[in-house]
């Protein structure tokens, strides 16, 4: 005879199992609808086939650390004489950078390079015009050492920061001890790697917001892949991944260094004035200038203008508020 | 208290069977299998950077990100490598040789990357201002120098030999010994410059792709992966001759033991607690 409750047996032991399946389908689904939609490019979006890419989230950092670096960032005792901060040359309540064409040394010389901007430098694959430092941290500790930047070094500025007990009991928070080397320089790098400029309009059309861009920019942005800018200015950070030689067909700016590395153009709009030397003042002279010595073309009023235009959308926003330019 | 010879032998048994134990477990094993997964990430990593060269230079690949993300992966693997060695000599000079050999590869890249843009970029050129120049009308007597000057570009995109480079430029030199026309004389010039690039960067970027493609960090890492596999074999080796030795010596431990027939009845503290489970 068919024995109906030992057909049904395997059925009711396995109700759990299927239970606990579905239980774990629910929690798949719960979470990969909450994951950020901004950090997945669809296919649909522009993202998917550009060179360039959209600014991701800020790195996930002990809020501890994070504090005590932008302290840091601010702090004169990270000069010889009390006198400079880091902030002093990279102003993040602006562009990030200054106005300044070159500044001018401790000793009264006209320093080489123009500043480059502090924010997204995290994003670039070198730093400085030569592209000569690798890390945050070592760039830190060459500007503390640089005599005609800060003039100090790691171990003056930690004896200042011994005899503070405020920043002592800080440091010991972040770090677990007292201030040293590695946790000074890992501070300050900590707080510059939060220096990224997210929500550009370029970057919200890259994710798929298509009225982000008026035609004119959009033109523009087609003009600079086709022109050929986009061979250098392209990936996260527009430029900053790859080195290239400066005044291809015709001079460009000082000669030297003849190999830099190329430049970022995040935020360039704010960010005058141009070059490792500073001596193009506005957006539209860099883009014709580049256009004779890097492409050997002269470009016509209506192509810079519309180029000009695409790079005015690269302006990001830095804690809510849109990058600006710095105060001359 | 008196003590008796065979209670003062307990502890110098004990401290040998411990002795015997630390070094049957192969107490290296650990770092080997550190440095190995370290070469195999450095393998995987080499890997996707050489598909990837490969698409930047066929411009499937648009931006260098990618690139840098590997290169940068080679060097935390090298790195991992270095915190994984033996103060051994032939190993710190095998690792030196492998990370002299990824930052020739580093170079290489850095080297491909900066042609390789420029490439792109005066490709797109040659074919916007040959097509505006080549025009079938008869409007334009350079047109079939520089359809000629095409058909010989396009061959050195496929084939960089320097026949190929010969042939571009005859061409150019013919179409720089025209006169040009004054309305179209700036695109001809622009056309020539950037002509004059390719005929340079294409035979020169494929040689930097080819001696990057040779990868002489490949023999490097073989040379490295063969010693670490021997080093390890050894340690492993030793690791089961002191298994054995610790076997023989709890055995001559039980075995002389004069007050039980099972050597540590009587104190099975003794002996019994020296045997790893492993045995």
């Amino acid at each position: 005879m068919f024995d109906a409750s030992g057909a049904l047996k395997p059925l009711i032991h396995s109700v759990p199992l299927v239970a606990g399946c579905l239980a774990l389908l629910f929690v798949i689904a719960v979470t990969v609808g909450a994951a950020p939609k901004s950090q997945i490019p669809s296919s649909r979006s522009p993202a998917a086939q550009e060179p360039i890419t959209p600014i991701p989230p800020a790195p996930d950092t002990d809020p501890l650390k994070l504090a005590l670096g932008e302290r840091l960032f601010a702090d004169p005792r990270l000069s010889h004489d009390g006198t400079l901060t880091y902030s002093s040359c990279h102003d993040v309540h602006s562009n990030g950078a200054d106005s300044k064409r070159l500044r001018t040394a401790r000793d009264g010389s006209v320093m080489t390079f123009n500043i480059p901007t502090v924010f997204n430098a995290a994003l670039s694959f070198r730093l400085n015009w030569e592209g000569n430092v690798r890390t945050l941290e070592d760039q830190s500790e060459s500007s503390l050492e640089n005599a005609a930047n800060l003039a100090t070094n790691a171990n003056e500025v930690l004896k200042k920061l011994d005899a503070d007990p405020e920043m002592v009991r800080q440091f010991s928070q972040a770090y677990g001890g007292p201030p040293d080397r590695t946790s000074l320089l890992d501070a300050i790098a900590t707080f510059e790697r939060s220096l990224l400029t997210p929500g550009s309009r370029f970057d919200r059309w890259l994710s798929g917001d298509f009225v982000a861009l008026s035609p004119e920019e959009q033109e523009g942005y087609q003009l600079f892949k086709s022109l050929g800018c986009v061979s250098c200015h392209q990936g996260v950070n527009i430029g900053g991944n790859l080195f290239e030689r400066q005044g291809i067909f015709h001079p460009l700016a000082s000669p030297p260094p003849e190999i830099v590395r190329v430049p970022s153009l995040r935020n360039v709009a704010t960010t005058p004035p141009y070059f490792h030397d500073g001596s193009a003042p506005t957006l539209e002279e860099a883009v014709r200038r580049m256009g004779n010595a890097q492409l050997d073309q002269t470009l016509s009023d209506a192509q810079i203008k519309a180029i000009v235009a695409f790079l005015d959308t690269l302006t990001g926003t830095y804690r809510g508020a849109p990058v600006t330019a710095a105060s001359p | 208290m008196k003590v008796t010879p065979a209670a003062a032998t307990i502890p110098i048994l004990l401290l040998a069977l411990s002795w015997l134990a630390f070094r049957a477990v192969d107490p290296e094993a650990e770092r080997f299998d550190r440095a190995l997964k370290a070469l195999d990430r450095f393998t995987l990593m080499e890997i996707a950077l050489h598909r990837d060269v490969l698409s930047a230079r066929a411009g499937m690949l648009r931006n260098y990100d990618p690139l840098v993300r590997e290169l940068n992966a080679l060097r935390d693997a090298l790195g991992r490598l270095r915190d994984n060695v033996s103060g051994d000599p032939e190993e710190a000079a095998a690792i030196d040789g492998f990370a002299a050999a990824a930052a020739r590869q580093e170079e290489l890249t850095e080297k491909f990357k900066s042609d390789n843009a420029l490439l792109q970029n005066s490709l797109a050129y040659f074919r916007l201002l040959s097509a505006g120049l080549s025009t079938s009308d008869g409007s334009n007597p350079l047109a079939p120098g520089v359809s000629a000057l095409t058909a010989a570009m396009l061959q050195l995109t496929l084939d960089t030999s320097s026949a190929a480079a010969r042939d571009v430029a005859e061409r150019l030199n013919g179409l720089a010994s025209q006169s040009f026309p004054t309305n179209g004389a700036a695109s001809v010039r622009a056309l020539l410059a950037h002509a004059g690039l390719l005929h340079d960067l294409l035979p020169a970027t494929d040689g930097v792709l080819r001696a990057l493609l040779a990868a002489p960090s490949q023999a490097e890492l073989k040379t490295l992966r063969t010693m670490i596999l021997e080093r390890q074999a050894q340690s492993r080796a030793t690791a089961r001759k002191f298994r054995f030795l610790l076997y023989a010596a709890s055995q001559v431990c039980l075995g002389s033991s004069p007050t039980s027939d099972f050597g540590c009845a009587r104190e099975p503290s003794h002996c019994g607690a020296a045997l790893p489970s492993s045995i």
